[in-house]
């Protein structure tokens, strides 16, 4: 391969792993605003305006999930690993962890290479 | 890798595939059960006297629910109220309910759907003297189908025809179910209610259809997913096939890895 069409490789993957790391915040913050509804809902039994996350953070997980996946087939991931980044993203706190992580390997990788 | 283990791992990937897109199904499936209400009538054939079937104080029974009924008695057309949003034929109206009578049932009052009406149309006064009224038997309205909430309507207007509403507009006793007219044939301009289905089905929470559909979504990536990575594992296949051929000529390359 050439020099060039490696360049372009990195930049994809680059982008590939700021797109990812955008979701993870997104999903990050989406799941302890959900937590925060939950409390209010079902134990305060208050309505506030939070009511309106658990209608859209599925979609946002959902748009998480979609650049999981992408990441995992540009940097060749096995199944377990993508599997694990995507259940990740269900448990408060851990999306900051895996997003951390998962950004330190892939510029390892990227210096590396 | 060999054929055989290959072969296994794909086994064991697509059945988690099957764990997951059914898991996905059912969920979705249980939330879309959650958002919706069906409502399915099947009450005995013929007309009934009202009294027979439906008692003051009483719930109407689910069996009689939708029942041709013939009552005698009269109209009071001092407690009278106009049902809003209420559609006949596509065109967006209101109902007109007023209490009736019925002989023999101790002054307690049954709401008496006497017709249709377009928007803006004046009310027409409810006939006077005893009447016999045959028309189909109604629970109270559930409050799942308010959705102006608790926005105040104009005096004299109700969104649902709820007997604990009535209640509190008319004096009791009250019937707990009404009665929508069918004879005699409401004079113009009310105009009769079609017959109610039989069997409907009305979405009502969109917090759980939304749930669902998140469901069904979270499937049909799996099921991309899945075929994304046999397409990869195909291509790996043949990179790592032509790279076998390739061995005679060059041992050097023949890693079967596609190179990255």
């Amino acid at each position: 391969m050439t020099e060039s069409a490696h360049a372009s490789q990195d930049k994809a993957i680059e982008s590939a792993l700021m797109r990812f790391r955008i979701m993870a915040w997104i999903t990050g913050i989406g799941l302890l605003l959900l937590c925060l509804n939950m409390y209010l809902r079902y134990v305060q039994d208050v309505t506030t305006v939070l009511d309106v996350v658990p209608r859209i953070h599925g979609f946002v997980y959902m748009l998480y999930l979609v650049t999981v996946f992408d990441l995992s087939f540009r940097l060749k991931w096995p199944l377990s690993k993508g599997v694990l980044v995507c259940l990740a993203g269900t448990i408060p706190f851990l999306s900051f962890v895996a997003e951390h992580r998962i950004a330190r390997q892939t510029r390892a990788e990227l210096n590396a290479s | 890798m060999s054929g055989q283990l290959l072969t296994l791992r794909w086994a064991v990937r697509f059945l988690m595939l099957l764990a997951v897109v059914s898991t996905c199904v059912w969920l979705g499936l249980w939330q879309w059960d959650r958002a919706r209400v069906e409502i399915v009538r099947s009450p005995p054939e013929g007309v009934a006297p009202l009294l027979d079937v439906h008692e003051p104080g009483q719930v109407v029974p689910e069996e009689q629910i939708g029942r041709r009924v013939v009552v005698r008695g009269s109209f009071d057309s001092a407690r009278e109220v106009t049902v809003v949003d209420r559609q006949e034929a596509g065109r967006l109206g209101v109902w007109v309910v007023t209490a009736f009578l019925p002989s023999g049932s101790d002054g307690a009052a049954l709401p008496v759907v006497r017709g249709w009406l377009p928007l803006g149309a004046a009310v027409p006064a409810a006939p006077r003297g005893p009447q016999q009224i045959v028309g189909w038997l109604e629970p109270t309205e559930p409050e799942a189908l308010r959705l102006r909430g608790r926005e105040p309507l104009p005096s004299g207007q109700v969104e649902l025809i709820s007997s604990a509403e009535l209640l509190s507009l008319w004096e009791p006793p009250l019937f707990q179910g009404f009665v929508i007219q069918q004879l005699p044939e409401p004079e113009p301009p009310l105009v009769g209610i079609e017959s109610p289905a039989l069997s409907m089905t009305a979405v009502v929470n969109w917090q759980n259809a939304a749930y669902g559909i998140q469901w069904w979504l979270f499937g049909i990536f799996a099921i991309f997913w899945f075929v994304r990575m046999i397409r990869i594992d195909a291509e790996d296949q043949a990179a790592s096939a032509e790279a076998h051929n390739g061995a005679s000529l060059d041992a050097a390359d023949s890693t079967g890895e596609i190179d990255s």
